[in-house]
């Protein structure tokens, strides 16, 4: 688990570290600073523009990410949305997408539990988000690890399955 | 107190379902569209989904289960409702914003049998704030244990109360919801639950003119107290609006509560059956209308 205090310390610091505005997916990032939060819009990987094809016969548009907190498990919180790309004659249109199987849509099955979920501290919007019960064990929170946990935790709930490639 | 839960747990509602013309073939009879049924205030809308294509299979003008281009989702009188609140939370907050279910003045109340009106529609973009309703089985018993897991986390502090239950426990619990099983549902609820809790997991919906809606969870700390409601006023009015309690009623599980009652006590016999006591804040004159 991670102190509210120290996500925020954390969090600009990664922010700061400059490894989103670096990644080669990412297409635009944000600091909301009254949230403490990070919002990421990313371009979706080969693969998944595969899967969405096989899985929905559905083209992607973007996919998003908001890295917040959670105050009840005190963890990094990864909320995700996916953009479909829709077209009609000539008109080029995204709209969310749910599809029913998306562990196995984003090729996460085994390795997280996502659920849809609407978030009161997001205006009732809603997102599907990685489950955060278990983290302190799957990112290891011993002290000496501490002031790098949520750079580890950004390692394994984001690009572990998006992958890294720098620009 | 297991005979206030039991008369928690048996409390039903009367749900007429209407189905958007569109999901039906062109001719098909009218009444085909209509279900009325009874429901339990502790459950969700969408556990009826299957009994709803069922009604209308042989009418529907497309495969509502292989659909991908559409998404369904519930209304009550043009706004979209949250199938992932249980039934009696949608019905209690409805109450309070919507003249459908005040009583004449002229007819007696005992006389009137309420009718709560939730619109199945569709469409090709979704309400942001509503979760769409999927075709796999298992989306509400998926989100149920996610709630619970919250719960369990917020009362001790870790899920290991419900992440310790045994695969047939889990099944067991969940089934206890879809067949009313009361033994069941509180043998293992009572596993997830601590004499003494951290926290008390809680949601607050307020209703106000012209249908706004604000929800708020505020985070009410156990350590050593056991506060009333009064005690943790600001926090139940939610500090971000600013409105007179004193005009305010609270409304769980459809009836009204006293501001002295202790909050243990109250979630004790009032939470719901994914956990989280649901607080309804009503304005008086709603209450004079409907719930007396």
């Amino acid at each position: 688990m991670i102190e509210y205090e120290e996500w925020q310390r954390q969090l600009r610091s990664l922010y700061d570290s400059q490894i989103f505005q670096n990644w080669v997916l990412c297409q635009e990032i944000r600091l909301i600073d009254d949230k403490n939060a990070l919002l990421l819009c990313l371009k979706p990987t080969h693969k998944l523009q595969e899967s969405a094809k096989i899985i929905e016969n559905k083209s992607l548009d973007h996919i998003e990410l908001y890295l917040t907190y959670s105050k009840i498990y005190s963890e990094p919180l990864l909320l995700l949305r996916i953009w479909e790309e829709k077209r009609s004659d000539d008109m080029i249109m995204t709209r969310l997408m749910f599809p029913c199987k998306v562990e196995s849509l984003l090729g996460v099955e085994g390795k997280f539990r996502l659920g849809l979920e609407t978030f009161i501290s997001m205006e009732n919007a809603v997102w599907y988000s990685f489950h955060p019960c278990d983290t302190s064990s799957i990112v290891g929170d011993q002290k000496e690890f501490r002031p790098t946990y949520l750079r580890r935790w950004t390692s394994i709930f984001v690009f572990s399955w998006l992958g890294y490639e720098d620009l | 107190m297991n005979e206030i839960r039991q008369l928690v747990w048996n409390g039903e509602l009367n749900v007429l379902v209407s189905i958007d013309p569109s999901f039906l073939m062109k001719g098909s009879p009218k009444e085909m569209a209509v279900l009325r049924i009874r429901v339990p205030r502790e459950t969700y809308l969408i556990n009826y989904m299957p009994l709803i294509w069922n009604r209308i299979q042989d009418f529907l003008s497309f495969d509502p289960l292989n659909e991908k281009e559409k998404y369904f989702w519930f209304e009550h009188n043009g706004r979209p409702i949250r199938w992932n609140y249980p039934v009696g939370v949608l019905f209690d907050g409805l109450v309070a914003s919507s003249a459908t279910f005040v009583t004449s003045s002229g007819i007696h109340p005992e006389n009137v049998i309420t009718l709560f009106k939730v619109h199945l529609v569709m469409g090709k973009s979704l309400p942001s704030t509503v979760i769409p309703i999927l075709s796999s089985s298992n989306q509400a018993e998926k989100f149920w244990f996610h709630q619970w897991k919250q719960v369990c986390f917020i009362l001790n502090g870790s899920s290991k109360g419900i992440m310790s239950l045994s695969v047939n426990e889990s099944r067991k619990f969940w089934r206890s919801v879809i067949t009313r099983n009361f033994h069941d549902f509180t043998e293992i609820s009572k596993k997830i639950s601590p004499s003494r809790p951290r926290h008390v997991p809680i949601i607050i919906q307020t209703h106000k003119d012209l249908g706004i809606e604000v929800i708020s969870q505020p985070t009410i700390s156990m350590t050593g107290v056991n506060p009333t409601l009064r005690d943790i006023e600001q926090e139940v009015i939610s500090a971000k609006e600013i409105i007179d309690a004193g005009s305010y009623v609270i409304v769980s599980q459809g009836i009204e509560i006293p501001w002295d009652i202790a909050l243990f006590d109250l979630y004790l016999k009032f939470r719901s059956f994914d956990g989280f006591l649901y607080i309804t804040l009503v304005p008086k004159i709603s209450v004079a209308r409907t719930f007396r």
